[in-house]
């Protein structure tokens, strides 16, 4: 068994590219994507994609980023070392949010079919499709692979899918227009965030009972994403057009700290060492880089137009 | 399959009544609101039937979850205060004759017209040009609003107009109402309305009943058919409209 596990680590080593240290910033508004070196904090390179990009991930080998080109209905995949488009693939209508399985399919929301859909992205095959509800946006993959969580907006309902099976086995009420959406570290919590209540759920991923839940301190509070901490101690929030990061306690969610960075900060990305969280604010059409330790500002980078979300290569 | 009968057999039908036009814009707004409320529905085991009907003795006989009407007040006085526990939704214009109708159990989903005049002075006073306040727009965008106008677009090749988003909202407010409220409730769904009420209306706010039961809510200013700039809220205090409250 050991023998096996090194063979695969030593596959996986030789599959995996060394990260390049960069971030991948999509420009709703521009149709690009910002390539940015995380190490100087610089646009080393913007990128034409297509029209309007949203969602953004990296691969789990790190040798492809996939943007949701929401207009195109398609996803352009990035070489990141080249920084250019290799392909796209058609992914249904207007894709806007997607998440990653560790098995390395896309788990995609289109908002206007009121579906998620489940595509191979090395083949451009579509392998699944759920019915969710109406504008789906947020999508989660539970570490241990076991689960999906897609919110959908319109219809206030967080849906967890199993996996491999890709059936619904709860939905689960929340605040209006729920966005985005995480798993705990142990796979077993997920929290949502929902926009016009300023509101954050805590559920059990495996009934859907509801643990607990908090309303942002902040009236213009309007969360779209959010992250945990490395450790799993804090909630990132992006608060909207507070034009905030919220960090709240993830056992008790009580507030712990704000942030103020641009206007409108919807997308977020931390760092694989949990140092940096990197958000995107699209008013001022710019990523904020935060050191978290200090939770502090420490860098502003201009980007393009609208920058709506963010993943990192690193 | 046998499981998906099964799921459908288990939905719990739940009847909304319809008093008003059927080629109006409220009614093709509400059969939108309809659709919608039924993809949640779909989820949570809730089916929603819209129903069309002329006589308002029906309401006392069938008890629908709700009265969507665009009847003057005049008609709905006597159906209104016999099903005290129904709540009427007041999709129509409003009268001022309404304000002699200050019934607990009905809830406009207009503005009251001090709210619309309002509206309208104050973005005077800064332009000066013609400006009209409206619940919606077809070019109204923000807030997801693009999307419920396509969807509406495609649905009934018309464009939403503030009265079928009122037709919407009247469906969707109420089905939302129930979904959160539960059927076996022993809060009324008078009282959830009344005052647990936030309702996403696609502005980008949680929108609720106020004093006088009409659904405060961020307005439209229109000039030359664009829209021109935004209200916070319609919501009025019982005081400034010269009514009593309805609470």
């Amino acid at each position: 068994m050991k023998l096996i596990l090194a063979i695969t680590a030593v596959i996986f080593a030789t599959n995996a590219m060394a990260a390049t240290n960069r971030a991948f910033v999509s420009n709703e508004r521009s149709d690009t994507v910002s390539v940015i070196d995380i190490l100087t904090n610089k646009v080393i390179k913007t990128v034409q994609v297509g029209k309007r990009p949203r969602g953004v991930g990296v691969s789990p080998d790190g040798n492809e980023v996939y943007v949701a080109i929401s207009a195109d209905n398609a996803i352009a995949v990035l070489d990141p070392v080249k920084m250019e488009v290799i392909r796209t693939f058609a992914s249904g209508d207007d894709p806007e949010a997607f998440a990653i399985h560790s098995n390395g399919n896309l788990y995609i929301s289109n908002e206007e079919d009121a579906m998620a859909s489940v595509y191979d992205p090395k083949t451009g095959a579509l392998l699944a499709t759920i019915d969710v509800g109406i504008e789906p946006e947020g999508v989660a993959v539970a570490p241990d692979g076991t689960r999906v969580a897609v919110t959908s907006e319109s219809t206030n309902l967080v849906h967890i899918i199993g996996v491999p099976e890709h059936t619904i086995q709860n939905n689960v009420l929340v605040g209006a227009r729920p966005r985005s959406v995480v798993f705990s570290n142990d796979s077993q919590i997920i929290y949502v965030t929902a926009e016009i209540g300023g509101e954050v759920k805590k559920i059990a991923a495996d009934t859907g009972n509801l643990i607990k839940k908090t309303t942002l301190p902040d009236e213009n509070a309007k969360p779209k994403d959010v992250l945990l901490s490395r450790d799993g101690k804090n909630l990132y929030i992006a608060g909207g057009r507070a034009n905030k990061i919220f960090i709240l306690d993830a056992e008790s969610l009580d507030h712990k700290n704000s942030i103020p960075v641009g206007k409108r900060v919807w997308g977020l990305a931390l760092s694989r060492d949990g140092s940096t969280l990197y958000t995107t604010d699209g008013l001022d059409h710019q990523v904020t880089v935060i050191d978290t330790k200090s939770e502090k500002v420490k860098a502003v980078i201009k980007v393009g137009k609208f920058p709506w979300g963010i993943a990192l290569d690193d | 399959m046998l499981c998906f009968l099964s799921a459908l057999a288990s939905s719990k039908d739940l009847p909304l009544y319809f008093y008003g036009d059927m080629s109006s814009n409220e009614w093709h707004g509400a059969i939108q609101g309809l659709l919608e409320a039924n993809v949640q529905g779909k989820f949570l085991r809730l089916n929603y039937k819209l129903m069309h009907k002329t006589d308002l003795d029906d309401v006392k006989a069938d008890k629908p979850y709700a009265v969507i009407s665009s009847l003057s007040p005049v008609e709905l006085r006597q159906a209104l205060l016999a099903n005290p526990q129904i709540p009427f939704l007041n999709v129509g214009s409003i009268s001022e004759h309404f304000s002699s109708l200050c019934a607990p159990n009905l809830f406009h989903i207009r503005p009251h017209p001090s709210a619309l005049d309002a509206a309208e002075a104050a973005w005077k006073t800064k332009d000066g040009s013609g400006i009209k306040a409206v619940l919606w727009h077809r070019s109204f965008k923000k807030y997801a609003a693009a999307q419920l106008n396509k969807r509406y677009e495609k649905n009934t090749d018309r464009y939403m107009t503030s009265e079928s988003w009122a037709g919407w909202a009247s469906v969707k407010l109420f089905s939302d109402t129930l979904a959160r409220n539960g059927l076996e409730s022993e809060i009324s769904a008078v009282h959830f309305l009344k005052n647990r009420l936030a309702f996403d209306g696609q502005k980008g706010k949680d929108l609720f009943f106020d004093d006088l039961n009409y659904l405060a809510q961020p307005l439209l200013l229109i000039s030359g058919d664009k829209i021109v700039g935004e209200t916070n809220t319609s919501q009025i205090l019982s005081a400034e409209s010269g009514s009593s409250s309805c609470k």
